[in-house]
């Protein structure tokens, strides 16, 4: 991979893999580190990038979700720097509800909230034009057609709290979230 | 448990009804529209600042340009790797004792069955198996109370929810706690666990769950949505047992056989999940399996807590790339962990044979 090809692709994803790290650690600094880290590895990892990976999209949204899941490791060890993440950047609100703060829709927040962490993920990276069905299904592990069934379950899933959000007329939170 | 009985659909059009419910719902409104403030560094200004790094030879940890940000916790190269053993990577930091690398977790080894065989190893007569764990669990007292709640804790990992396809990863587990009401209620909590040893092991056992633990998901049931009495009320003859397993899945054959045995030994793990199961009928359950088809004894095992179990493996003629195994405590009789392995290709999961595709280990089954 040359230059021009890592900086496509950084322009490509580093948007998708940002709001995926924000949705799972809900601050800005450290969803920040989890984009630089990702493509300081695929920087680093770009020689043998074509040879290990059938998509470099794929390859580099996979190296994000573990470098999220260490921060998440890190934060369990060190609870105190979550505090501090929250003290650094106004856009986090004591609560930790980044949404709050900016324009948004607060029933596809709602909705997106309820959903698991893997549909998150996945409905994260649908957010990403550059993405393809392929990509999506390489980086989450699943064959074509698995990959294709996960995604009718989101839809179904996403319609059932949609509805639920419409005939309560509130957020549909914890009471409606299933595992994945 | 996953099935392996998947409709046909097309990826691209579910890809595009999905975007079209996403903007009509307003979830892409949401993720796009809630980073207006926030600016991300400029690819030319990352690839100067990496190459700027590689060329003074900094190694692992990158400085972040905003001063005071908090650094990242230095990352596992793949240079850093100690040793590979059986295409399993090892390395050691940050954790202090070696934690697994690779794409799917450890194989365990069975006494009937190593791990560079449990693609075909044949097991043996579960008979004797299965009669000493029906003792084990009689002997066992039981703690039933109708007013209790039901609280079970397992750690597990899935492919479905977990799989990274880089093989230098760690395999971290997913601890789930889950609690069932006499009234129906369920409640589930999802905690990120430690990363399996390089054994495939390292789960602690026991205990409450550690507060500190990153908590990252919940789902409550409300009440009657799910039958708390479902073993209490179960009748403890080997019939009752089974009906009442059949009829919960709505098996398709209930005939001994392939498929009754598929029906029954995706249940008991499944249940025992959420369940704690009274002594008595899991004294049946394992009299009822000895009189089901296709079911073979590995052995004994080290489980993924370092526990011994006694493993119980099944075969199902209907998908023959998957080798299941349940996993019970010879001293109680319990019912303590699942693997559900992929032991020849399959169109159904991208990694190559032999590989774990899930498993959990019981870590807490308790009233409460």
């Amino acid at each position: 991979m040359d230059e021009d090809e890592f900086t496509e692709l950084y322009d490509q994803l580093h948007r998708p893999l940002f709001r995926y790290a924000m949705a799972q650690l809900r601050a800005v600094e450290a969803a920040r580190d989890v984009v630089a880290e990702t493509f300081r590895i695929a920087w680093e990892k770009r020689h043998a990038m074509k040879v290990e990976a059938r998509s470099p999209s794929a390859y580099v949204m996979g190296i994000g979700k573990k470098v999220v899941l260490r921060q998440l490791q890190d934060r369990q060890r060190h609870p105190e720097q979550v505090y501090e993440d929250a003290r650094l950047h106004s856009l986090v609100t004591p609560g930790g509800d980044v949404a709050d703060t900016v324009v948004e829709s607060r029933r596809g927040q709602s909705i997106f909230r309820a959903l698991s962490p893997a549909d998150q993920l996945l409905v994260t990276m649908m957010t990403s034009p550059h993405l393809t069905p392929d990509d999506i299904a390489t980086t989450l592990g699943l064959t074509r057609n698995a990959y294709a069934v996960r995604v009718h379950r989101v839809r179904r899933r996403i319609d059932e709290l949609s509805r639920s959000y419409d005939e309560a007329g509130k957020e549909v939170g914890h009471e409606q979230r299933r595992p994945a | 448990m996953n099935s392996d009985d998947q409709p046909e659909l097309d990826p691209e059009c579910e890809t595009a009804e999905l975007r079209r419910q996403m903007v009509s719902t307003g979830i892409s409104g949401y993720l796009e529209d809630d980073l207006p403030e926030i600016e991300l560094e400029s690819a030319e200004s990352l690839l100067a600042r990496l190459k700027s790094i590689e060329e003074s030879d900094l190694g692992a940890v990158v400085p972040i340009d905003a001063p005071g940000r908090r650094r990242l916790v230095p990352t596992l190269l793949a240079g850093t790797a100690a040793a590979v053993v059986a295409g399993v990577l090892v390395a050691v930091q940050p954790w202090s004792t070696p934690v697994a690398q690779a794409s799917t977790p450890p194989m365990l080894d069975y006494e009937f069955a190593e791990a560079a065989r449990i693609a075909d190893a044949p097991g043996v007569d579960p008979a004797e198996a299965l009669a000493k764990l029906a003792l084990a669990a009689e002997r066992t007292r039981s703690g039933t109370s109708p007013s209790a709640v039901m609280h079970v804790v397992t750690e597990g990992w899935s492919i479905d929810n977990d799989f990274d396809p880089d093989p230098d990863s760690t395999i971290t587990s997913t601890r789930t706690e889950n609690w069932l009401y006499p009234d129906g209620r369920f409640r589930t909590r999802a905690h990120l666990g430690e990363p399996l040893t390089a054994d495939g092991r390292g789960i602690p056992v026991g205990g409450r769950l550690d507060r500190g633990t990153t908590f990252f998901d919940e789902e409550n049931l409300p009440a009657g949505s799910r039958d708390a009495r479902f073993f209490v009320d179960m009748p403890t003859t080997v019939d009752g047992v089974r009906d009442a397993l059949l009829d919960e899945i709505d098996c398709l054959d209930r005939r001994r056989g392939q498929e009754r045995s598929f029906c029954l030994m995706d249940q008991i793990p499944y249940q025992a999940q959420m369940h704690v199961i009274p002594p008595d009928v899991m004294a049946t359950v394992w009299r009822m399996l000895a009189e089901e088809e296709g079911i073979r004894s590995l052995g004994t095992v080290k489980d993924r807590t370092g526990r011994d179990a006694v493993a119980l493996s099944f075969i199902w003629e209907g998908a023959p790339e998957y080798r299941s195994i349940l996993l019970a405590d010879p001293t109680t009789g319990q019912v303590v962990g699942y693997e559900r392995i992929l032991i020849k290709p399959s169109s159904s999961s991208s990694v190559k044979p032999p590989a774990i595709q899930e498993f959990f280990a019981i870590v807490t089954s308790e009233y409460q």
